[in-house]
């Protein structure tokens, strides 16, 4: 879905992941874990968009992604 | 004219039997001077008296006085008159002490509503003698009232001196402050007062109030006194910065605060990612170019951890011979010390950039006394520096360097400090952000850079329905802190995972299995149909070698195990 010349790059993530587990990672993993990425992150932003509903508030506000943060990532743990 | 004349012997004898005679020939002025004959008398004696007083008096009084509709209603009817009499009685009183005060209006009104009494009830005499008596205590009262009338305020006065005993009682309760609770309260005191007695009142209500002031007081003094702060000062920063889950957060956050390498590679991070082979080595050019104090203490202690961290990876045998990074890692070791040297001078002053900013000086300090406190045992340092272990930590610097013992304890202190001041600059969230963090396993690593995440949040903010959504700069922050946190989640999972499968690498089948366990792949979707949905065509089509992957998998396992 999202558009763009180059989506993301690749190199980093790869990096952070390699630092984060300390371990190498295969060729093309990253893409995976971009993928996962991006569906965590749609799902903060959804919770944070229904959380901002609740409040009142028009847009997003960093306020409500807090408060979602902490359960978006319990659902993304392995 | 006779009468006035008449009026002046009145006055000089002031006599009851004149009184009674005087109003018959006089008016008016020989009313007021009865008056102060009556005043300097009982007024007991001078209701009787004036109770006797004949019938024809008022009504000559009344005529020459005019306006007062009264005296009509007692010459049309003579018993009624004498009824009244006894009002009369009380109408010279009331004249008397207050003229001004019982309007004639008042007076009519009263009368007639005795006339009405007396109208109803046939028999008259009894009337008269029965009201008679009915009414000399009630004017006596009346009288009484009116002399009174004046000290009744004191009776006001008395609530506040029921007031101390309340205090007496909150006293006992605790401090002053309940002064200020029971003020709200003392309307409600006063009305019942009035009837009751004070102490009364004070018991009834100090078994009342205490509850409730208990329950105020205990909620005021702790939110207020203790417990706030302590978790203002300890929890607010680990929650901000880093997951909880980890003991390593400050590490990260540490690193990642430290100025001077985020603003100078900044650049490079978003793009390319500068230092393809590893970062440790910039991290040395970096550290021997100390320009200013503060850069040199945090490029100091960054590379003191590092160096610390990089000295226990090596000891460790379980996950280290393969990695590059940890090569590197070694590499790094010697020009430590080399460059430590000049680091160890400008040691001395760290105290002076985080005392620069004022409002976390206070917290500063007290974290300082405690780590100070902490700094000669070594089993702190282990905190402060996460993944370290004593033997690890001792073990290599025997080797390298024992005549550097001094130094590394500079450099410890040094690190110590150090977190003072990035924690400073966490909470002032001084522009260069976190650029460059380190990880629990001491290898530094960029955070996704920001313009891809806004523009992948955009676009889901936008999927949730609402189509303007726009995400402001704190809102980002928030997110990239967010996505920090997942990566170094999924990338523990996905370390876990490949060491649990017996892997130095982390493969396609992990990311499957994490994403399964995350329930995003399911038996009706698969990664690869997310990744249609989610993925541009040429990252698609990188992804199409996944089932092969797979298989091969399966072969490599025994492989690679060892």
């Amino acid at each position: 879905m999202a558009a763009g010349q180059k989506l993301y790059p690749r190199a980093t993530v790869k990096k952070i992941v390699k630092a984060h587990s300390k371990r190498n990672v295969t060729k093309n993993v990253d893409v995976l874990i971009f993928l996962d990425y991006a569906l965590f992150l749609q799902t903060l932003m959804k919770e944070a968009g229904i959380n901002a509903k609740q409040a009142g508030e028009r847009g997003i506000s960093a306020k409500s992604v807090k408060k979602v943060t902490e359960l978006s990532l319990s659902k993304f743990k392995g | 004219m006779s009468a006035k004349d008449s009026s002046g012997p009145s006055a000089v004898n002031r006599t009851v039997n004149n009184l009674s005679f005087k109003p018959k020939i006089t008016p008016r002025k020989s009313e007021l001077e009865d008056v102060s004959a009556e005043i300097n008398e009982t007024t007991h004696d001078a209701l009787r008296q004036l109770a006797n007083i004949p019938k024809p008096t008022t009504p000559r009084r009344a005529a020459s006085a005019g306006p007062s509709p009264s005296h009509r209603s007692a010459r049309r009817t003579p018993g009624a008159a004498q009824a009244r009499t006894p009002g009369g009685v009380t109408k010279y009183g009331g004249s008397a002490r207050k003229p001004i005060a019982v309007t004639p209006h008042g007076r009519a009104a009263q009368r007639e509503l005795e006339a009405r009494r007396a109208g109803l009830t046939p028999g008259k005499d009894r009337r008269k003698s029965g009201r008679q008596q009915r009414e000399t205590p009630r004017d006596t009262l009346r009288t009484l009232s009116r002399l009174l009338a004046p000290k009744t305020q004191p009776l006001v006065q008395t609530p506040p001196p029921a007031k101390p005993p309340r205090k007496s009682y909150a006293l006992p309760e605790f401090d002053d402050d309940d002064d200020d609770g029971f003020e709200l309260k003392r309307p409600r005191l006063s009305l019942p007062i009035g009837e009751e007695t004070d102490e009364d009142d004070d018991e009834d209500e100090s078994l009342l109030l205490p509850p409730r002031s208990a329950g105020l007081e205990d909620e005021d003094f702790t939110v207020q006194s203790v417990e706030l702060g302590r978790r203002a000062r300890n929890e607010q920063p680990l929650s901000r910065l880093s997951r909880g889950s980890f003991g390593n957060i400050r590490m990260s956050d540490r690193f990642g605060n430290s100025s001077p390498f985020g603003a100078e590679r900044y650049g490079d991070d978003s793009s390319v990612l500068g230092p393809t082979g590893y970062d440790d080595e910039d991290m040395n050019d970096m550290a021997g170019p100390p320009d200013e104090n503060t850069e040199t203490l945090n490029l100091g202690l960054d590379r003191g951890m590092l160096s610390l961290q990089s000295e226990n990876d090596d000891i460790r045998p379980s996950g280290f011979t393969g990695d590059d990074t940890e090569n590197t890692f070694l590499f790094t070791v010697p020009p430590r010390e080399a460059s430590e040297e000049p680091v160890d001078e400008p040691s001395g002053s760290p105290d002076l950039p985080v005392s620069n900013e004022p409002e976390i000086v206070d917290e500063v300090e007290i974290q300082m006394n405690d780590e100070r406190m902490d700094m000669n045992e070594p089993s702190i340092i282990e905190d402060q520096v996460n993944d370290v272990e004593e033997p690890d930590m001792d073990e290599p610097e025997s080797p390298e360097a024992a005549s550097s013992a001094l130094e590394m304890n500079t450099s410890i202190q040094d690190t110590t400090l150090g977190d003072f001041d990035i924690t400073n600059q966490v909470r002032s969230k001084v522009g260069p952000r976190k650029k460059v963090k380190i990880s629990k396993h001491g290898i530094q690593y960029p955070s996704l850079p920001a313009g891809v995440v806004k523009k992948l949040a955009t676009t889901f903010a936008r999927m949730g329905g609402n189509s303007k959504a726009k995400i402001n700069k704190e809102t980002l922050d928030a997110i990239m802190q967010a996505t920090d946190w997942f990566f170094e989640q999924a990338s523990d999972d996905l370390g876990a995972y490949a060491q649990h499968a017996g892997r130095k690498t982390i493969d396609e089948s992990d990311v499957v299995t994490l994403m399964a366990r995350q329930r995003q792949t399911n038996a009706n979707t698969t990664p690869f149909s997310l990744a249609q949905k989610y993925l541009p065509r040429e990252l698609l089509q990188e992804l199409r070698m996944v089932p092969l992957p797979k298989l091969k998998k399966t072969r490599k396992l025994p492989t690679i195990e060892e």
